[in-house]
């Protein structure tokens, strides 16, 4: 089982939008890793998020994989990126994601 | 990425406080690395919400109030995480107005090819040209 946290902003995403995402996110883990992945989602209060010293609007996104090879996990990160710019309008610009081996994570 | 995360007691850091922090942090690190503004994340939170953040947060010192934890692209340099970490130690405290001994900072290394910010791979230090070609990263 991965482990998935998603950061957003205060007030950025509607609960609607939120929930599209939960589900996307289940489907594309599947499909990309043949697992689950045990989601957390974070608010980041209205304040407490800046990028580059100004009130930020970008989500971030930490997606745990097993050992994969880069290519998989660019097409993973792309896959997320894409859903995320869909769901939300965001621009690309307003989405970070990391997905590093599961494996980097244990002390 | 850099992603740095800001832990404190509830409530005690004003909004005018979080936005100098995040300035300071944001020009130390460019200036010690020459990353460009616009990816230098700061969050903050209070010490009650760490255990939501995963490992997205290390308990860089037990028992200092305010700490600092930055995850930045691996491949820096000792000297330049030694001149991050001390420049934004004494920059925290001095915004808060505390001694440097409450304020703990440090960081952990990312590996570049796990993340993906501003539609692209983000390129290893020194190689920020690839940016404009994600196709290379692709091969690595």
């Amino acid at each position: 089982m991965m482990i998935c946290y998603c950061l957003i902003q205060e007030g950025q995403l509607s609960q609607e939008n939120v929930s599209l995402l939960e589900k996307s996110i289940e489907n594309i883990v599947e499909e990309n890793l043949a697992s689950g992945a045990k989601q957390s989602w974070v608010v980041i209060p209205k304040g407490n998020g800046w990028i580059g010293g100004e009130p930020s609007t970008s989500s971030l996104v930490l997606l745990t994989t097993p050992d994969i090879e880069q290519a998989a996990r660019v097409d993973l990160l792309g896959a997320i990126r894409d859903l995320w710019t869909e769901v939300t309008g965001c621009t690309v610009d307003e989405i970070m994601i990391t997905a590093p081996p599961l494996s980097s994570l244990v002390a | 990425m850099p992603l740095y995360i800001c832990v404190a007691p509830c409530g005690s850091i004003p909004d005018t406080g979080k936005q100098q922090i995040s300035r300071s942090i944001t020009r130390i690190h460019c200036e010690v690395t020459n990353a460009p503004p616009t990816f230098v994340h700061t969050l903050f939170f209070d010490q009650g919400q760490v255990s939501s953040l995963g490992p997205l947060w290390k308990d860089v010192g037990p028992g200092c109030p305010y700490q600092v934890f930055g995850s930045i692209r691996s491949g820096r340099t000792d000297d330049q995480k030694e001149r991050l970490i001390s420049g934004i130690r004494g920059s925290v405290a001095e915004v808060l107005g505390v001694g440097v001994e409450q304020v703990a900072v440090a960081t952990g290394d990312t590996e570049a090819k796990w993340t993906m910010e501003g539609g692209h791979m983000i390129p290893e230090p020194g190689e920020e040209e690839a940016w404009t070609n994600p196709d290379w990263m692709r091969k690595k």
